[in-house]
């Protein structure tokens, strides 16, 4: 589920970015009904979505997905985590994808919130996913 | 264990031990460089008392990622130490050590023991929120990495773009571009972006590196080598896969270069095999060696280096690298193993302290018995490593170690007007197309 979707900042950034690009909309569905919890930062270019339960070894879970359109015709979902360090603008990548499509598989967006869930661990990497993501990434 | 160090009370002068409390823990007083070991190792975590955003450099991860720490200085009799200090990592969220901020002073806590030592946070240069005439982010040119500036000057690494992908394992390059730095460096950005940290942050060392540009790495190197040295006039020190194409090396010390460094990270070569599966496949370990052995010979004395990663390979292995690096007169660049986010070693332990002081006790060693220059350049002090001038922390106290301190001091001073004279801009007529000489290359 998301946690935060009735808060209405959340309402109107994921209706803007869903108008945008309907790969938005089948995520977010896709984690509304999840049943692991996720939420949106409505901050920043494209639609953020970051998995809030821990990991199994008690850590909190950092993991976070963008997905931006930095043209028409390409949407880009990039993997990462933030810095723990306050002030630090830092991102730390653990990949990509570029998608040329307007819509994607369910199984795919399936494949990238256990990804994100898991904590980026290496054996749920999505299936095409880029590690090396040499796109320039908007905050 | 020495007994210099930096365990103050709060309200003293450096260099008296002050335990708080000790518990049931034996006291155990760092010096700077065994703080500094232990940090690498351990990781530190960050009080809310700090104030980073005003104090301190903002940190990026650029280059294989070692950067991603927190920049921070330990003050010493012998010299200051720097340190980039893991605070990402999640070995780091576990740590004994902890940055505070008493009174706009900093303090690592080690919260073992209760006592701390007095620390400096270098403040960010102007010029990271400046950008150069083409409106590029001056920081995503270059950063420094303790006093001297580093620029990643290559799109990434050709190893992550190789299917499929043979990047080396305990490195986040490719994880970098694009997302902290820029794809590719403009030659008039990188040269706005050398003379700001020359002319206000005192930066006299530019370290240009790139990952892997199928064998025609020094090549693109070589106009920013003539740029940097022709336009500001700094040293230029390359760090780039090897090539047996030696006149290509004798052609950018013609531009200007003044170091090569060599990082071939592992001496056991299964272990070289394993870990770096692009250079094992593309480069191959014998050509790190012949290419530091030539550039070594050609340069003189501790002007190149081999760079090797300790706590990942058995310790005997390592301390055969120091062997092997300082006897061919080169100085060894040992970086402790980080697991760094994202990469594909993120799971492994960071290694043990005392594991990591004897591979820096044996350098000292090999550097004096080698009669190694250690810290005879000015004002290069590079964070994400123990350098080797601040092994002299763990130098033993007799009279080879006092005479090797002091042949080192007298070097450092003699060699003063013979650097200044190259940090100024030079007229360089050697053209930055580097082209085989006249009869063709000899055979390396």
């Amino acid at each position: 589920m998301i946690q935060n979707q009735s808060q209405p900042e959340v309402t109107t950034k994921l209706g803007a970015e869903v108008e945008a690009n309907p790969i938005v909309g089948a995520v977010a569905a896709a984690a509304e009904a999840s049943a692991d919890p996720f939420e949106m930062e409505t901050s920043g270019a494209g639609l953020e979505i970051m998995a809030r339960a821990p990991l199994p070894n008690g850590i909190p879970n950092r993991a976070r997905m963008k997905i931006f359109s930095p043209k028409p015709g390409h949407t880009l979902v990039f993997f990462f985590k933030k810095s723990l360090v306050p002030y630090s603008r830092d991102r730390y990548s653990y990949g990509g994808l570029d998608l040329r499509a307007s819509s994607v598989q369910p199984q795919e967006v399936a494949a990238w919130l256990d990804f994100l869930t898991s904590g980026f661990h290496p054996d749920k990497r999505p299936k095409d996913l880029r590690r090396a993501f040499p796109y320039e990434i908007p905050e | 264990m020495s007994t210099e160090g930096q365990i103050v009370d709060k309200d003293s002068a450096p260099m008296q031990a002050v335990p708080l409390s000790c518990g049931d823990l034996p006291f155990i007083h760092l010096n700077p460089c065994e703080l500094e070991i232990d940090l690498f190792c351990k990781g530190m975590r960050i009080d809310p008392s700090c104030a980073l955003e005003c104090d301190a450099r903002f940190i990026s991860r650029t280059r294989a990622g070692l950067g991603s720490g927190l920049e921070l200085v330990i003050p010493g009799s012998i010299k200051d130490v720097w340190v980039n200090v893991p605070v990402e990592e999640d070995f780091a969220q576990q740590s004994c050590y902890e940055l505070v901020c008493d009174q706009a002073e900093y303090w690592v806590n080690d919260t073992r023991l209760s006592h701390r030592y007095a620390v400096r946070i270098p403040p960010e240069p102007g010029w990271y929120t400046r950008q150069t005439r083409r409106g590029t982010p001056m920081h995503k040119v270059g950063v420094l990495q303790g006093t001297y500036l580093g620029i990643y000057i290559s799109n990434s690494c050709g190893f992550w773009y190789h299917s499929p992908a043979v990047n080396c394992k305990f490195c986040a390059t490719g994880l970098n571009v694009g997302v902290n730095e820029m794809g590719s460096k403009d030659i008039d950005d990188v040269v706005e972006v050398v003379r700001a940290a020359k002319q206000e942050s005192g930066a006299t060392f530019v370290h240009f590196n790139s990952g892997y540009q199928t064998d025609r790495d020094l090549d693109e190197a070589a106009p920013y080598v003539k740029a940097v040295k022709s336009r500001v006039g700094t040293l230029v020190g390359l760090q780039l896969i090897p090539t047996l194409d030696f006149w290509k090396y004798d052609r950018l010390i013609d531009l200007g270069a003044d170091h090569f460094s060599f990082c071939y990270e592992f001496h056991n070569p299964e272990y070289f095999a394993r870990f770096l599966p692009g250079k094992q496949q593309l480069v191959g370990q014998g050509t790190f060696f012949r290419a530091l052995e030539y550039t070594a010979k050609k340069l003189g004395k501790g002007s190149c280096s081999g760079e090797i990663i300790a706590g990942v390979e058995p310790l005997e292995d390592t301390l055969r690298a120091i062997d092997y690096i300082t006897g061919i007169g080169a100085f060894p660049t040992v970086c402790i193993f980080r697991p760094t986010i994202g990469s594909d070693m993120e799971q492994w332990p960071s290694p043990r302290y005392e594991d990591m002081l004897v591979v820096f006790r044996h350098l000292y060693q090999a550097c004096r018995r080698n009669n190694i220059p250690i810290d005879v350049t000015p004002n290069i002090e590079v964070s994400l490593i123990v350098q080797p001038g601040d092994t002299r922390y763990l130098a033993p106290r007799n009279l080879a170690s006092s005479f090797y301190h002091a042949e080192m001091a007298l070097a450092r001073w003699l060699a003063r007007p013979y650097f200044a004279w190259k940090m100024r801009p030079k007229k360089i007529n050697a053209s930055e197309v580097l082209v085989p000489p006249k009869g063709g290359a000899a055979p390396a």
